[in-house]
């Protein structure tokens, strides 16, 4: 279904600030698979998300979605593939319209955009039934603009938005992290009832161990740009959120290794 | 009663300019500065046609079309050369004076004794009168010609207001307020927010050159440098029509606000310059008034805050 193949992304590359974001990474996800993202901070989880996306493009290395090799895509071309939720709950609403008229934006993406009436009557009361599903009680407040909302409400309308139509490819980044608990197991409840009820190929990038331990049939994470861990089938349903937190205790020693390697180099030659 | 006409005609003219103004400046947040060169361009090509006796129908929808190359080259230059939307709009506007200039020949062109919207206008008038040149309004006469280039403006003007108020609601018109509102939102919905923006910058540019083309036809000339200033004045237009309804009101009400703000600060400047402005200063007037209303409500904001702490503090 989506397989990134020797995907390198260097930013700043040649100067002091350069950050290997990804290197020779490659990946397979097989239709129908919900897969979660771990890693530390810099290791290249948004912009693996990004690179799939075609918010930045690769240095190298080919992209395939359906067998399609999408690598020279634009970003809004693309997009008639991939169903996106963004970290930032404002990032995936436009707030000066209408929850209708983001709706109606949704159940149009990808899609050729003409002069016919944005609200029809059909659509709306498609929109009404699936608000009502949320139980947030913003089925009624259809005409109000996506500003007045709450971050958690935002970010649901967002989950409905980005999978109106049925997405190849559906990239959640991380979308809990800005809201507070409640909303955020809120969302996950909805986002879990989303993916398996329509059986969306997925890719979640989360920060919460418990997040990753619970969902999903196959766990990746990313170090410095690589993927350093893949757990799909039997192992991963014996996965537990312990076991993270150890994956992670590894990572650091070895990093601190490296620290510590560097530091007696740089004693001893300079 | 004259001059309340005529300022009244003249606000409804430059309505057209403010809704351009606003659908740059509001919808995509787009300082485009285009809008005194296509101004002109507008009246420039319209007289020209005019003086050329080519009726002023075609005339003015060539000067619409001007209007809208002159926005479309605009989001051309900053969409796909990646130009900053200010810069793009200063290179259009100075490179269409020159243009400007061609297209007249000389400075200035009289339309004088051609006929025009305007004298169109006022022909249908006199006939709806039957003939009469003045008739009494609330006591005061009033001349059936002004009557009906203020009427035909109106009607023009609400056409406009309706035909825009559908477009922005449409799936395309979304698309472009999203653009606006979003874009990189609606860039993960599909939609090349490039292209949204130059074919808006165009719409908004074509209904400035139509203010342009109208007012050649008002005043009875067109000038080259007519089109100075008019970015500020549409948005003064602009700011007090959402004074007037309310920032965060509906599209409609901030369409029908745009018109009622372009009206409003006309007469207000009839009156002014009744009371004895000098003309001269009144580009500095407006320039200082949008000023002041783009700072006021920061300006509130602190004074409120000012206000709230001590009395908190006595608590």
């Amino acid at each position: 279904m989506l397989e990134l193949i020797n995907i390198y992304k260097t930013f700043n590359a040649c100067s002091l600030s350069e950050v290997k974001s990804l290197v020779n990474f490659s990946l397979k996800i097989n239709k129908g698979d919900f897969v979660t993202v771990i890693g530390t901070n810099g290791s290249g989880k948004s912009t693996l998300q990004n690179i799939i996306s075609g918010t930045i493009s690769p240095d190298s290395g080919s992209i395939l979605i359906d067998n399609a090799n999408v690598t020279n895509w634009r970003e809004d071309k693309r997009a008639s593939l991939i169903g996106r939720v963004f970290q930032n709950p404002f990032t995936g609403t436009a707030p000066g319209m209408t929850i209708a008229e983001n709706l109606a934006l949704a159940a149009l993406r990808g899609k050729i955009r003409g002069l016919r009436w944005a609200l029809r009557k059909k659509l709306v009361a498609q929109m009404k039934e699936k608000l009502s599903t949320l139980k947030m009680g913003i089925e009624d407040r259809l005409d109000a603009p996506v500003g007045t909302l709450s971050g958690g409400q935002r970010q649901a309308i967002t989950l409905l938005m980005a999978s109106w139509l049925e997405p190849k490819i559906f990239l959640l980044d991380e979308h809990t992290a800005a809201l507070d608990p409640k909303s955020a197991e809120k969302i996950i409840n909805l986002t879990k009832e989303i993916v398996e009820s329509r059986k969306l190929t997925t890719l979640m990038v989360t920060h919460s161990m418990q997040q990753a331990a619970n969902l999903g049939n196959r766990l990746i994470m990313m170090h410095r740009g690589r993927l350093v861990r893949d757990i799909q089938g039997e192992e991963r349903n014996r996965l537990k959120t312990d076991d993270l937190l150890n994956m992670f205790e590894e990572l650091r020693l070895l990093e601190q290794l490296d620290e510590s390697a560097a530091e007696m180099l740089q004693e001893n030659y300079i | 009663m004259t001059l309340l006409m005529g300022a009244f005609s003249m606000g409804i003219i430059l309505s057209f300019l403010a809704l351009g103004v606003y659908i740059s400046f509001r919808i995509f947040n787009f300082p485009d500065i285009t809008a005194d060169g296509s101004f002109a361009a507008g009246g420039a090509v319209a007289a020209t046609l005019i003086a050329a006796g080519i009726s002023p129908l075609i005339a003015t929808v060539a000067g619409i079309l001007v209007g809208m190359l002159a926005g479309a080259i605009t989001g051309i230059i900053h969409t796909k050369f990646k130009i900053n939307g200010l810069l793009s709009g200063i290179l259009v506007m100075t490179a269409f004076y020159s243009i400007n200039l061609h297209v007249m020949g000389k400075s200035n062109i009289p339309l004088i004794s051609c006929a025009t919207l305007t004298t169109y206008a006022e022909k249908a008038a006199s006939v709806l009168f039957m003939g009469r040149e003045t008739v009494e309004i609330f006591g005061r006469e009033c001349y059936t010609g002004d009557i009906g280039v203020l009427a035909a403006g109106l009607l023009f003007a609400a056409l406009a207001a309706i035909l825009l108020y559908w477009y922005f609601r449409t799936n395309l018109g979304s698309a472009m307020r999203a653009t606006g509102d979003n874009p990189q939102m609606i860039l993960a919905l599909g939609v090349n927010t490039g292209n949204m923006i130059i074919i808006g910058l165009a719409i908004s540019n074509g209904l400035i050159g139509l203010s342009g083309a109208l007012l050649a036809q008002y005043q009875g000339f067109a000038d080259v440098q007519m089109g100075i200033g008019m970015v500020v004045w549409g948005l003064a237009s602009v700011i007090i029509g959402e004074a007037l309804t309310g920032q965060n009101s509906g599209l409609g009400f901030t369409i029908t606000g745009a018109i009622m703000g372009s009206v409003l600060f006309r007469l207000l400047v009839a009156l002014a310059l009744r009371w004895g402005l000098n003309p001269n200063d009144l580009k500095l007037i407006t320039a200082a008034f949008v000023f002041i209303a783009l700072i006021s409500p920061e300006l509130i904001k602190k004074i409120k805050k000012r206000n709230t702490f001590p009395s908190m503090s006595r608590t």
